[in-house]
């Protein structure tokens, strides 16, 4: 049980992480990341790219998958996004033009990185025992970096100017730019956030799982289940279905064959909104 | 026709309608007016189910409707407006008005979609009353104009319209004359008058205190939820309590 | 001027309604033409082209359901799901109880319609990005339970080898002849005939007052459910129409292809099913079927480029949502509507 605990505990860190990056997006843009997975898979090549073809460090590849995905992300906004989302009469559009983007960077990713599952070696060896279970240290050093991310990302959003900047223009867009806030930029930094943090999420998991370019999107649909657990557009609330994600599925693996355990989440997840539509945290939306 | 008994309702925290009690006969023309978030809006929605008691009892022509959803209290007789502007955007006037009419159509689901004798002697009908309603409020002219087009005047309008196509017996009107200017209040008034003289009893929601004051027969006063005086529009003008609310919410003055 | 002449106005409408039938019905019939005797005529030689043509006719057939669920305000992308249902009923009865597939082909959609009344009851009240997202965990979850349970569904191997659709009579006439081996003609033949029944009853339903509510579900659902509208049923009834469509195109592919797998419909053909209903627009119930037949003539016309056609396509369609954020359609207004006929 200590075992599937810690299993949970790792794969909730990251998973949460994911959850952060789509629900900035969500709470700034009102938009739905579709491709959210397809750059978390991105990061993830970037780092094997940096890690093992041109044999640079670890840690290197993992901040050039923040920054290189973040600013696909931000061009994503600039040229993308903000055009069409000024033009348009029905806001699905918005959501059909991210789903565009995914089947566009997944084709994309297909001729350049090829159909091979990657992986990169080890970043740590060796075993830990904790309580009783045992854990391999690389998952262990996973688990740390990924939650001095979470707790940097919060500050950074709680703490700065610019967090602070984000926050005001999720709730209220006029509001903020009254204030002398220049939105243009802020909601591309903000769009951009949301995505490096996939790349950064899909650089980190790299380490673990290999990553292919098929993997969007069973991520980006796990990311949804975490919005609509934790609700969508409040950043505790994406933290928390990260681990509430992670924990059904590290349980669901222990006890029963693969492809089960997901439908089971399905059928709670649909259970669960029925109860409440909002999510754990969520306003209501709508 | 409309007993309220005990009305309360708890939003978290806040208690928006408390204990509210009142009755109403057929005919009667009666409003509620209190300060801005008093309740009214919140009691209105208790009544035609759109929200759900806490505690209380609504009873309409003796059978108790509370809580039974909004669509099977229209089909009792009791239609709402909204205080917001709320329309169909792109329908127009008359296609919205037409919609009114759905409670009363009897063709089934199939019949409808395959056109069947009663499903077309449903439209006809319809067609009929959209006219007659229609031609009640002077919007005849605006029949096919696509409601997002309309004026703020006649979009007030077009809510009320749409509330009588469906028939009621009892109609609850949420700041009808909100906006509008003294001329289109006064045909608003007329307008409650004619729509009682059809058989319609009216109950408002309005903050026009002349026009409360002329066109009521007996007003409700809410603060914080609770009743706090009840009687002819003569009464509530010298009541003591209510000018108390209404300047303790430094709201505009009562009266005339 | 209004004053003059007010007595006409009860007349106006009926009239304006008989006339404006008459063009959607020339319409139909002008699809029906070109389908059925243009294409032959000019491709019918060329069994490749027959068969993207089939596959458009049908395709456009299942959009036909997301247009409706587009309808009454929500964007659904479950259809997969539901046409991955309809194909593996009929796939397990042919196979497995050697049931007529013209008897499959209703059925199918009436498994769908009724286990999406099931599933759409409750999680119709989520709206926007959240029933979005639902509909596609409900797509995902239809292919996990193909593969969860392989005594049913013979898991990840797929059922294959179905046999092609037999005779189907009526009192000993014969009505369809049985489908032959490799020819082409009878399927396109047959996805013709749903599209253009899907069609016609899209039509029939949209301009019914069934059409009206639903329409008025989208824009308010709570002015709707004050005018005595029952707004879950309704909601539930398109979303049972849409499943049935769902039903019906999956048990044709599945005949069309002799085989079923769990990744025959997935998450990216609901994505597609939504492309061509919004390529289309969504102003009329013609939308499903004009972009189907953009989207799918283009991605042929791509088809020398091999491997990058599918990045040419989505790049070529993200610049199609840039260049025309509201649909191909769009251009043209919601006809029959004269925009303030009367002011003073
Ligand atoms: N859904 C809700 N959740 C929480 N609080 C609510 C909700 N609806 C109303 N309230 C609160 O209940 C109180 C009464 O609101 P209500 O809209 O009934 O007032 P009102 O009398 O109609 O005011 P106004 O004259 O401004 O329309 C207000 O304080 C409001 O903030
Ligand atoms: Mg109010």
């Amino acid at each position: 049980m200590t075992q599937v605990m810690l299993n949970a505990l790792v794969v909730g860190t990251t998973y949460a992480l994911i959850a952060l990056g789509i629900t900035i997006i969500f709470s700034i843009m009102k938009v739905v990341n579709f491709a959210h997975g397809q750059l978390y898979m991105i990061g993830g090549f970037v780092v094997y790219y940096f890690n093992v073809v041109f044999g640079l460090p670890f840690w290197f590849g993992l901040v050039m998958s923040f920054l290189i995905v973040g600013l696909l992300g931000v061009a994503m906004e600039l040229f993308l996004f903000r055009p069409v989302m000024l033009r348009v009469k029905r806001e699905e559009v918005t959501m059909l033009l991210a789903m565009g983007t995914a089947v566009f960077l997944e084709s994309l990713a297909l001729l350049v990185f090829g159909e091979k599952q990657r992986g990169v070696p080890p970043i740590a060896t060796g075993i830990v025992e904790l309580f009783g279970a045992r854990l391999p240290t690389g998952r262990i050093v996973v688990i740390v970096v990924a939650a001095m991310l979470i707790a940097a990302l919060m500050a950074f959003i709680g703490y700065t100017k610019t967090g602070r900047a984000l926050r005001a223009m999720a709730q209220d867009r006029e509001a903020t730019a009254l204030q002398g806030v220049n939105l243009k930029w802020l909601s591309a930094m903000g769009f951009g956030l949301g995505t490096g943090l996939a790349g950064l999420s899909g650089g980190l998991l790299v380490a673990i799982f290999a990553v292919h370019t098929g993997a969007g999107t069973a991520i980006s649909i796990k990311a949804f289940l975490m919005i609509m657990i934790g609700g969508a557009g409040v950043l505790s609330g994406a933290i928390l279905g990260g681990f509430v994600l992670g924990f059904l599925e590290s349980v669901g693996y222990a006890l029963l064959p693969g492809s089960l355990t997901f439908l089971i989440i399905f059928l709670i997840v649909i259970c669960f909104l029925i109860v409440r539509p909002n999510g754990i945290m969520g306003k209501p939306w709508g | 026709m409309l007993e309220v008994r005990g009305l309360t309702k708890i939003f978290g925290g806040l208690t928006a309608v408390k204990d509210l009690n009142f009755t109403l006969d057929a005919g009667e023309i009666l409003s509620i007016i209190g300060p801005n978030g008093a309740g009214k809006s919140t009691c209105f929605k208790l009544i035609a189910s759109f929200l759900n008691p806490t505690t209380g009892t609504v009873r309409f022509n003796g059978k108790d409707i509370t809580g039974i959803g909004p669509h099977a209290v229209a089909r009792h007789g009791i239609v709402r407006t909204f205080q917001e502007n709320t329309s169909f955007q792109d329908m127009t006037v008359r296609e919205a008005v037409l919609l009114g009419y759905q409670k009363d159509c009897k063709a089934s689901l199939a019949g409808m979609i395959f056109r069947s004798p009663r499903a077309r002697r449903d439209e006809r009908e319809a067609g009929d009353y959209a006219d007659h309603v229609l031609d009640m409020l002077g919007m005849t002219g605006l029949a096919n104009t696509v409601s997002a087009a309309l004026p703020h005047g006649m979009l007030r309008n077009l809510g009320i319209a749409v509330a009588l196509a469906a028939r009621p017996k009892l109609i609850l009107l949420d700041e009808p004359f909100a906006g509008l200017n003294s001329d289109e209040t006064k045909r608003g008034v007329e307008l409650i008058r004619k729509i009682r003289d059809d058989g319609v009893t009216p109950i408002l929601v309005e903050h026009d205190m002349t026009a409360v004051m002329s066109v009521s027969e007996r007003i409700v006063v809410v603060s914080f939820g609770s009743k706090i005086a009840e009687g002819t529009p003569a009464e509530i003008q010298q009541n003591e309590k209510v000018i108390e609310a209404y300047l303790g919410a430094e709201d505009t003055e009562i009266g005339l | 001027m209004q004053k003059t002449i007010s007595m006409p106005n009860v007349n106006l409408p009926q009239s304006v309604q008989r006339s404006s039938a008459l063009k959607p019905i020339g319409l139909g019939l002008l699809i029906a033409a070109a389908y059925f005797i243009a294409i032959p005529l000019v491709f019918g030689a060329n069994g490749y082209l027959l068969n993207v043509f089939t596959t458009m006719a049908a395709v456009s057939f299942i959009s036909f359901g997301v247009w409706l669920t587009f309808a009454i305000g929500r964007i659904n992308l479950a259809q997969a799901g539901f046409a991955l249902i309809g194909a593996y009923v009929t796939a397990i009865l042919v196979s497995r109880l050697g049931v007529s597939f013209w008897i499959c082909l209703p059925l199918s959609g009436a498994v769908a319609a009724l286990l999406g009344g099931l599933i759409g009851w409750p999680v119709l009240r989520l709206k926007g990005v959240y029933f979005a997202m639902i509909t596609l965990c409900i797509t995902e979850a239809c292919r996990l339970t193909a593969l969860s349970f392989p005594a049913l569904t013979r898991g990840a191997q797929g059922i294959v080898d179905l046999p092609l659709p037999g005779e189907l009579s009526l009192f000993g006439l014969t009505i369809i002849p049985a489908f032959e081996k490799g020819a082409r003609l009878p399927f396109f033949y047959l996805a013709g005939t749903l599209m253009l029944l899907g069609l016609g009853f899209m039509w029939l339903l949209d301009t019914s007052r069934v059409g009206a509510v639903f329409r008025s579900l989208r824009q308010n659902e709570d002015l709707a459910s004050s005018l005595g509208i029952n707004v879950a049923k309704y909601r539930v009834v398109a979303f049972m129409v849409s499943c049935f469509y769902a039903g019906v195109g999956g048990a044709f592919f599945a005949t069309l292809q002799q085989n079923v797998y769990p990744t025959t419909f997935q998450v990216l053909d609901s994505v597609y099913f939504m492309v061509y209903c919004f390529v289309g627009g969504l102003e009329f119930v013609i939308g499903p079927l004009v972009g189907a037949l953009v989207m799918m003539i283009s991605f042929e016309l791509l088809h020398e480029f091999q491997r990058y056609q599918t990045v040419i396509f989505s790049g070529l369609m993200i610049l199609c949502i840039l260049l025309m954020p509201n649909g191909i359609l769009s251009v043209v207004n919601r006809s029959g509507k004269p925009e303030e006929a009367t002011n003073a």
